[in-house]
């Protein structure tokens, strides 16, 4: 997985409130397994009914169209546990996304793929919000490290990030392999599941 | 210290704590469908690496296989590619398969239920949000991305950060004609759809423990609607008695042992919450959704709320919403035109809603202006209702009987719902575009959808019942 310490970027504002992974990415893009999900990112709102790009839409503005930050309202990527909605956005540059919520799944989802998602409180989400609305263009940088977003003006806005998530993104650390280190202590908690609850090994036949 | 039903579970299966609130977590039971599977097992080989323990996965077609009666592999050609690699990868790694003509076949958690793949306690997960389904057997259940699909194929583990226990509570009865459906529509309705967000949600009262093991998982499906990934309701006698006999339930010796422990999967009285909520059922009506949030509720002759009347940060959404979805605030949605009903999907497929349709729809017709269908939730349920000539009465009366799967839910396959059609669903989400570009969905149970099959319009099934 590709590390995440450090991003400076453009920020995108979409600032609507459950932008569900449907909408992230509509199910109609995930009909084959060879087609870039780049392509169906946002499509509902990206595209006119002709599949011409709508100029309206934010990410097709000119100022925004590389941004590898965007900014949107609460519960960001509610729904389905598509992570094709992490890889639509991944594959179309963005890298982080700022939000006043984000849905469980989502979240988690994020992280598997070196995708950066801040959860801010309100005020510091308007704060955030101010700036880029009363800028053309507003350039922040990320620090991973220092758990902080830096605005044009200066003020850098901390977020929060567990520690081991922080260290999963900086590392690009393979959590399979992780886990894998454990081999061991998982085999003796299997071993004593199995005597407990033998039900829950049953053979392949069906007929435990 | 007192604990709840999903400490108890939690800590059952906890491997080792990883700090920061993560749990390394035994996973017991995982199954995988054709549609977010690919990716994982891709990726699988190309790390070289092989399953932990194949027998605990198991795999069903749902997806993206077509419903039309007698289809194969092909019939919808874009799902082909998904059918076939999902079947060359259980064949590949030893995964009990429910094919696509195999009598098991159907939605993964409807077949979950009915072959006894989740069990009380035990940690059960699939890549697909509505995995909570079977919480209401007392599983710890929840959906999971592509990523952690590959996590659980190559470990038999998942790392997850543990959410807080909340408990939503429903007392009183419902009255006649509100169905479990309802139920959980209400909770939205109350609560919204942010109200369960890294929390895990027992379902507990005397209305909840009323319900039919049927009923208790439409109530659970909807709990990622609520925000949670997590939802489920402490085993009983019901749980148990469902169980029973089930294919992989267990047997024997090990059922009587299984009992034992499944008989002590309870919250302690004195149990702590992060958060409870209460409902009082017997204040619940039919509802149905009108925008494109599964929190937006109203009773079926309720006008829609007033923007002006809603919270500040809620305004610009209901604008949207009430544009996207062709409507007007401050009216009801009673009396609306449908074009489509849907009767199906993980929420509301099973035979219990199949036989409530069909009681409803015998001897009436479906309205000419309605194109209706009824998707069994798997190849056992369809079996079953046309072993009882459910399929007779349903088609009788104009209603499409397709072969089981998730269908116009999601709309990934060819059934979708036309651009600004507006469609009555039994269905989860009624998110914009989520049963085809510019679908318009309204949410609603078994019995309101079928009502408003034979209406053509938006009507509440009492209401029919006396004017017929």
């Amino acid at each position: 997985m590709k590390p995440l310490t450090n991003l400076t970027s453009v920020i995108a504002p979409l600032l609507r409130d459950n932008v569900d992974t449907d909408c992230i990415i509509p199910a109609e893009f995930m009909r084959s397994l060879t087609t870039d999900p780049a392509l169906g990112l946002f499509a509902r709102w990206r595209y006119r009914s002709d599949g011409s790009e709508d100029p309206a839409f934010v990410l097709n503005d000119p100022r925004f169209r590389g941004a590898q930050i965007l900014l949107a309202g609460a519960n960001f990527g509610c729904g389905s546990s598509r992570e094709n909605a992490v890889w639509a956005l991944q594959r179309f540059g963005i890298r982080c996304v700022i939000a006043r919520g984000f849905s469980d799944i989502f979240y988690g989802n994020c992280f598997k793929n070196g995708m950066l998602p801040v959860k801010l409180p309100n005020a510091a989400h308007r704060l955030v919000v101010d700036e880029v609305q009363a800028r053309d263009a507003c350039v922040a940088t990320i620090d991973v490290r220092r758990r902080a977003i830096v605005l044009p003006s200066g003020s850098a806005i901390g977020f929060e990030l567990d520690l081991r998530r922080q260290s999963q993104l900086v590392s690009g650390e393979d959590e399979i392999a992780a886990t894998l280190k454990r081999q061991a202590t998982i085999d003796t908690f299997r071993a004593e599941q199995a005597r407990g609850a033998p039900w829950l090994y049953p053979n392949l036949s069906g007929d435990t | 210290m007192p604990l709840t039903l999903f400490d108890r579970i939690w800590n059952d299966h906890l491997i080792e704590d990883l700090g920061d609130g993560a749990g390394l977590l035994q996973i017991d039971r995982h199954v995988v469908h054709e549609v977010s599977s690919p990716e994982a097992f891709e990726r699988l080989a190309a790390a070289g690496r092989t399953l932990a323990s194949p027998g605990q996965t198991f795999a069903t077609q749902d997806h993206i296989l077509s419903t039309v009666p007698g289809r194969t592999d092909t019939t919808f050609a874009l799902g082909t590619e998904y059918v076939r690699l999902l079947r060359s990868n259980c064949r590949k790694h030893g995964i009990q398969l429910f094919d696509v003509h195999d009598r098991r076949q159907g939605i993964v958690h409807v077949v979950a239920g009915e072959q006894g793949l989740a069990l009380p306690g035990c940690t059960f997960v699939c890549g697909d949000s509505h995995t909570a389904t079977v919480g209401a057997l007392g599983a710890l259940a929840w959906g999971i991305g592509s990523s952690e699909v590959e996590h659980v194929l190559a470990t038999q583990t998942l790392t997850q950060v543990k959410p807080a226990p909340m408990q939503i509570r429903v007392d009183g009865r419902l009255r006649p004609g509100v169905t479990p459906k309802d139920l959980i529509l209400g909770i939205l309705r109350s609560f919204g759809i942010t109200a369960g967000v890294g929390h895990a949600i027992e379902y507990a009262g005397e209305a909840i423990r009323a319900l039919p093991i049927e009923g208790r998982m439409t109530v659970c499906n909807m709990s990622i609607e609520l925000g949670a990934r997590f939802g489920f309701v402490a085993p009983d006698d019901a749980t148990f008695g469902y169980l029973y006999g089930k294919p992989y339930a267990p047997a024997g010796r090990n059922w009587e042992r299984a009992l034992a422990r499944w008989s002590t999967l309870q919250s302690d009285d004195d149990a702590s919450f992060a958060k409870v909520l209460e409902l009082d059922a017997s204040q619940l009506k039919p509802f149905i959704s009108w925008g494109t949030t599964p929190g937006d509720i109203v009773c079926i002759d309720e006008p829609v709320p007033d923007v002006a009347s809603l919270s500040s940060e809620r305004r610009d959404g209901a604008r949207a919403a009430l544009a996207y979805m062709g409507i007007q605030a401050g009216v009801p949605l009673e009396g609306l035109p449908v074009d489509v009903v849907f009767i199906g999907s993980c929420t509301n497929s099973r035979l219990s809603d199949l036989r409530g349709v069909a009681e409803f729809v015998r001897g009436r017709k479906v309205a000419a202006n309605v194109r209706a269908l009824v998707v069994p939730g798997s190849t056992q349920v369809k079996k079953a209702a046309e072993d009882e000539g459910i399929d007779v009465v349903l088609r009788t009366a104009g209603f499409e009987w397709r072969e089981a799967g998730c269908s116009m839910c999601l709309g990934i396959n060819d059934d979708v719902v036309p651009p600004a059609a507006r469609c009555v669903s039994t269905s989860n989400r009624n998110f914009e575009g989520r049963q085809g570009k510019g679908a318009r969905t309204h949410l609603a149970s078994p019995i309101t959808a079928a009502a408003c099959a034979i209406a053509g319009r938006i009507v509440d099934a009492g209401k029919l019942t006396q004017m017929a």
